[in-house]
């Protein structure tokens, strides 16, 4: 088989293991009894309490949109293109949240306000209530996806064409410069970054579900794992998937295109930053707090909750085969989805895909958790799919249709970066393209492919959404662990399960940042 | 007068010495071109003069005056009057031929009738009138010179600089678009200082030609002696 036939079928291998239980999870709605009728949705429908429940998710997604969007365009700008004291820093702060599922700020927030909490104790005797609510759980999505707004923006705005601000520079003053030729040109990114953050919203589950705000995911997981009430769960999932398909609709038809959006630095030189003088000290010291208000605090309140060593040796004795499961399954996905983000990436560097392809990863990543997990289980729980369904390699699928954007992308810049003639110079030689691809264009990729891997490693998982669905009998992961100990364990072993999820993920993100930083060098 | 000058200055980016006590002075309306190969620091010198960047030690000097010291920006690139056509051209891309000629007159506060005015004139004096509301993208390669040029006078600069603008043209245009620039240059009067590694393409267009290797003059002199 040659290298475009071999390259189109690991595309439509991937598209079929992401697409088909969408596909099943339709049929299973529409055809509950055998029979094609759409009495699930008309009773589902038939209360205003669904209507109430899907536009309270869509105001709670739009309000975090809205507001991570407003936060996120100025300090996307601050981190990534001006001398601001400690900008680097402040910037890998601002990120980590994004490495954490929501439920652990959300738990740290409850330590940091309620009764018990350092700071419980100025606001009254209702102590955090008010966490308990639209309000709280506005709070930790805002603070845990400002990250996604960050990445997109900043990476935009580092790879614009430094010559297009000189250009301007010649004849506006920097702030001209900035509002009328660098902002216009990274508004795409924004906008992609503030859609894809609305969508997955809509997808969370554990957070509102410790906060005690019903939201459309919970619903449609409540529907499976409450009441397993599978033709309702799958029917109240379709909805969010229609919505994620609006979205993306919105996005196709505002002429933004992932592969326009996402591309590398024009030029070798970045982009001079602009000055901020005598204001510089104080807009760091203002993003510092701002960091403290949504992340920090949050996390200190955690670190001091479990401060003492039982509370980690209790967590690990609670969870530690959850933690081994979780680095194991995280591992393994990992792997699968650099290989397929790589051939996939490849496919479309060499044209064998087209570049809409992207839109469809990129789709997938955007799916609610729980919707897809809902598919997953509508396409394999059957007698004859039993060595899938009842084992670690349904989440596998999960992951891989769900997060190979992240080895698509990072791969595909890493490839790019590559010039053609030294693969051309292996095929002058004689290399057949798979030897060229493992032993030219993979070594010499290689630190984009470990960061991919990373990367994914550590999305697999804070995974939530998939593992909370699918997850094999007697098998479940940390996040899934986590979520069941809040509902009744100690809060000092919960605080020390939080910390310990922290330094999981912050140790191979650290990695990421020393191969950045020696990338640039 | 000198309208543009820069004197014994240097510039290193690393280890790397881009200019070493390089000096050259360009006369008010004289064509001057920088020539010499790739990294001999012919566009360290535009960036210096541009102001983008600051000498590590010597000064710059526009129109008379000191606008950069030893690593200090005093007179900051917007302020110094000088027009720029880059090697990639830069014309921003979400704006259209009229939006790119205009954003430049808005910044310096120039009133709109006395704007549009302007616009109208230049477009008509580069011949691309009818492309006014066109992206620049959607423009033939000559095209889209002539808008980086129209983007640069527009703004009546003292002194133009260029950076190898037409390296990657084929040669009917280049000729073409050589001929309009000495046509523009002798009608607005701007300093023009044209950095190039074209021999011919110096030639042609200079009054002085400045041979530049390793960050240093290596030999200076009018072309047609």
């Amino acid at each position: 088989m040659g290298r475009r036939s071999t390259l189109r079928l690991v595309f439509a291998v991937w598209a079929l293991i992401a697409l088909l239980p969408m596909l099943a999870m339709l049929q299973r709605s529409l055809m509950p009894d055998g029979r094609i009728t759409l009495s699930t949705y008309t009773q589902l429908f038939a209360s205003a309490r669904e209507w109430t429940l899907l536009g309270n998710t869509l105001l709670l997604a739009g309000a975090t949109a809205i507001l991570a969007g407003l936060l996120g365009l100025p300090l996307s700008v601050l981190l990534a293109r001006t001398n601001l004291p400690g900008r680097r820093a402040l910037f890998a702060l601002f990120v980590l949240p994004i490495l954490l599922p929501p439920s652990v700020l959300a738990y740290g927030w409850v330590a940091l306000l309620g009764r018990d909490g350092p700071l419980g104790g100025l606001l009254g005797s209702s102590g955090g209530t008010f966490l308990f609510g639209p309000a709280g759980c506005l709070i930790v999505f805002v603070a845990s996806f400002l990250p996604v707004v960050l990445l997109f923006t900043a990476a935009s705005l580092l790879a614009a064409n430094p010559r297009l601000e000189e250009a301007a520079r010649l004849c506006a003053t920097p702030s001209s410069v900035l509002l009328g030729i660098t902002i216009p040109q990274v508004l795409p990114a924004f906008v992609m970054a503030v859609l894809l953050l609305f969508c997955l919203v809509l997808g969370e589950t554990g957070a509102p579900t410790f906060l005690r705000v019903n939201v459309y995911a919970v619903e449609s997981l409540a529907q499976f794992a409450a009441f397993y009430d599978f033709s309702s769960a799958t029917a109240a999932a379709c909805p969010l998937l229609l919505v994620v398909l609006l979205a993306f609709w919105g996005l196709h038809l505002l002429g933004v295109r992932p592969s326009a959006v996402l591309q590398a630095p024009s030029t070798g030189r970045a982009p001079e930053p602009f000055q901020l003088g005598r204001s510089g000290s104080r807009l760091a010291v203002l993003a510092g707090a701002l960091w403290a208000g949504l992340a920090g605090l949050p996390l200190a309140a955690l670190f001091l909750r479990s401060a003492a060593p039982r509370a980690y040796v209790a967590a690990l004795a609670a969870a530690g085969a959850s933690f081994g499961r979780s680095f194991s399954f995280a591992a393994l996905g990992a792997s699968l989805i650099v290989l397929f983000g790589l051939l996939i990436a490849y496919g479309r560097m060499i044209g064998a895909l087209r570049q809409g392809t992207e839109m469809l990863t990129l789709f997938l990543f955007a799916v609610p958790g729980p919707v897809l997990g809902i598919g997953l289980i509508s396409l394999w729980n059957r007698p004859a799919t039993n060595g899938i369904y009842r084992t670690p390699v349904i989440l596998l699928l999960g992951y891989l249709a769900q997060y190979v954007v992240l080895g698509d992308w990072i791969t595909k810049a890493a490839l790019a970066s590559i010039p053609r003639s030294m693969e051309e110079a292996a095929a002058a030689a004689g290399a057949g393209w798979a030897r060229r691809l493992t032993t030219i264009a993979m070594p010499l990729a290689w630190k984009g492919l470990a960061g991919a891997w990373l990367l994914a490693f550590l999305f697999c998982f804070r995974d939530t959404g998939i593992a909370m669905v699918v997850y094999p009998p007697g098998r479940d992961t940390l996040t899934v662990r986590l979520f069941t100990m809040m509902a009744n364990g100690r809060p000092e072993v919960i605080a020390a399960l939080c910390m310990l999820i922290l330094a999981s993920v912050a140790a191979p993100f650290a990695v990421l940042g020393i191969l950045d930083a020696r990338s640039r060098q | 007068m000198s309208s543009l000058q820069l004197e014994g200055v240097a510039k290193g980016y690393g280890s790397r010495k881009a200019l070493d006590g390089f000096s050259l002075e360009v006369g008010e309306g004289e064509r001057v071109a920088l020539l010499g190969p790739s990294g001999c620091g012919k566009t360290t010198a535009l960036r210096l003069l541009a102001g983008f960047e600051a000498p590590d030690a010597g000064r710059v000097l526009v129109g008379g005056s000191v606008v950069a010291e030893r690593g200090r920006i005093v007179v900051p690139a917007e302020r110094r009057g000088i027009g720029m056509v880059f090697q990639d051209l830069a014309l921003w891309p979400h704006m259209t031929v009229r939006g790119n000629l205009e954003f430049g007159l808005r910044a310096q506060g120039v009133p709109s009738q006395e704007r549009e005015r302007r616009i109208h004139q230049m477009l008509a004096r580069v011949e691309l009138l009818e492309y006014a509301d066109t992206n620049p993208g959607s423009l033939s390669g000559g095209q889209q010179q002539r808008v980086a040029l129209a983007r640069a006078l527009v703004l009546r600069p003292r002194a133009l600089l260029m950076d190898e603008p037409l390296s990657n043209l084929d040669e009917e245009l280049n000729l073409k678009l050589r001929a309009e620039i000495l046509q523009l240059q002798a009608e607005f009067g701007f300093a023009l200082l044209y950095v190039t590694h074209d021999r011919e393409e110096a030639f042609a267009l200079a009054d002085r030609i400045v041979l530049v290797a390793r960050g240093r003059t290596i030999l200076e002199g009018d072309p047609a002696g």
